[in-house]
């Protein structure tokens, strides 16, 4: 029986493009895991930050029933920094009191998230129903221990991701090259 | 040439081992470099998708019948906004259970706000301080309700003031300091001292170097505790209150004086309530020692019980005229 013998050009060829391949999709799981949730944490500590900051500013404001105060320090918060995506406050009978929409708070979003008894914080993921690709991470933060209302802010995750595409992107492209060259090597040197 | 040929073959079959060893043994340590790293435990909850065009405001609530109206109550800012509402939280709450109606709770930062809500009959009733209330009983039409029994008496003190490690003694000695008053319409916390400046002979514009007015009896007591101000005149049930729940606020200031005693901050309703409703919020009040639920919230308060007022128990609180 004839035994099927490769070329060695193609043994090389085939053992390097199935090295780079296995290598090149673990480390993109890796890059995700390493980039992406550090990104991630990062994002959710400031946002958490500008929610509890926002949260304290407000009590005396909820309490004098000062909307007016309450809609100035939201706008403030979202001129200083334009990643925010929403910001609104809900009095203790989860009613909208101040917010940064252009019209009215969709009921919906309300409802998504809250903070539950004893909790100093919850966040959840939102996905707008016209965008699927786009996710928001919502955080709610109690005003006064939950006993006068509640903050909640939306930060979009785009410019994470956008940074981690930006680093596959670099990875993809150091892997085309060496592949590249592996193969050059293999034709010079089979 | 045959031993050449074999010692090729056996390194070429070695260097092929070596290959496949080594990419085995690279794929499982990425793999599970990959599968162990990174450590943050991923969120069980599902995304949820919301529709941002959907912007409609949900049904107005139709009017609750007048048995469920709620009741509002205005607490005048004797203390900072957030303090006000942990203090009084829990007294609201007993008076709404126990008349059965949801009670507004209604803070506004100046004293003279408070009398304007009650002027305009938009208070049931109302925590007001004793300089407010002689001001405002014939101005805005305010009724004594019930007054708090403290240590045995409705009457209070205010005190003077100042820093601990202060070169200051008497009250004389704040000619040219600066000073800190609370409201325009606290007895306490302004009419006392503008009282004694006047005594002197002398104005608050001349007498001090400057004057605020912090609008809460404890934000008086940390301007004075970081020397912000040279001295202040306060409440002194809010010395006392903090000197027995939170120490460390005023272990910076030194008292320097006290004023003679006056008439107790009151419960005041206004003139044009409904005669049933103010029955049954006095009656909620003047049970309140003699129910245990009620006993334990007075005694966070350092409250005895309520009684009925005394009208003539104002006649020394001296509002300041022409401010």
């Amino acid at each position: 029986m004839k035994r099927f013998s490769l070329p060695l050009f193609w043994k090389f060829t085939i053992a390097l493009t199935g090295i780079v391949t296995i290598f090149g999709t673990v480390n993109v799981v890796l890059i995700w895991r390493e980039v992406y949730e550090p990104l991630g944490q990062e994002l959710e500590s400031r946002g958490l930050f500008i929610a509890r900051n926002l949260a304290s500013q407000a009590v005396a404001p909820m309490l004098y029933d000062d909307v007016v105060t309450l809609q100035k320090l939201i706008d403030n918060v979202r001129e200083i920094d334009s990643t925010i995506e929403y910001i609104f406050i809900l009095n203790g009978g989860k009613e909208v009191t101040a917010h940064s929409f252009q019209d009215a708070v969709p009921p919906a979003l309300i409802a998504a998230n809250t903070v539950l008894p004893g909790k100093e914080t919850n966040i959840r993921s939102i996905i707008p129903s016209e965008r699927r690709d786009y996710v928001i991470r919502d955080m709610a933060v109690p005003i006064l221990d939950g006993r006068i209302g509640a903050v909640r802010i939306g930060l979009a995750e785009k410019p994470i991701r956008d940074k981690v595409q930006e680093t596959i992107n670099i990875f993809f492209l150091m892997v085309g090259a060496f592949l590249t060259i592996g193969i050059a090597g293999a034709f010079v040197f089979a | 040439m045959r031993g050449c040929a074999v010692l090729t073959s056996i390194g070429y079959s070695m260097l092929r081992m070596c290959l496949i060893r080594l990419f085995m043994s690279g794929l499982a340590v990425s793999w599970s470099a990959a599968i162990g790293c990174g450590g943050r435990t991923e969120k069980n909850e599902p995304p949820i998708v919301v529709d941002f065009t959907e912007s409609k405001l949900p049904a107005e609530k139709s009017a609750p019948p007048d048995s469920l109206k709620p009741l509002n109550v205005a607490i005048a800012g004797v203390i900072s906004p957030k303090e006000t509402f942990v203090y009084y939280e829990e007294m609201i709450q007993y008076i709404s259970a126990k008349m059965g109606r949801p009670i507004k709770f209604v803070q506004k930062k100046t004293y003279e706000e408070v009398n304007v809500l009650i002027g305009r009959n938009e208070i049931d009733f109302a925590f007001v301080c004793s300089g407010a209330y002689a001001e405002g009983r014939s101005r805005h039409g305010m009724e004594l309700l019930v007054v708090p029994v403290i240590q045995g008496e409705p009457f209070y003190q205010s005190y003077i003031i100042t820093h601990k490690t202060s070169p200051i003694h008497r009250f004389e000695d704040f000619k040219g300091r600066s000073f800190a008053f609370s409201d325009p319409l606290s007895n306490s916390g302004y009419f006392y001292a503008v009282n004694r400046v006047h005594g002197l002979g002398s104005t608050v514009d001349e007498f001090f170097s400057k004057t605020v007015f912090t609008y809460a009896h404890d934000y008086s007591i940390q301007m004075v505790a970081k020397r912000i101000v040279d001295g202040a005149c306060i409440d002194g049930l809010i010395y006392e209150y903090l000197k027995t729940f939170h120490p460390d606020r005023i272990e910076d200031i030194r008292i320097i004086g006290k004023s003679e005693k006056f008439g107790i901050p009151p419960v005041v309703v206004p003139w044009a309530i409904d005669v049933r409703t103010k029955q049954s919020i006095q009656n909620v009040l003047l049970e309140m020692d003699r129910d245990p639920d009620g006993k334990e919230i007075l005694s966070k308060l350092l409250i005895d019980k309520f009684q009925l007022g005394d009208e003539s128990n104002y006649a020394s609180v001296k509002p300041i005229r022409n401010r």
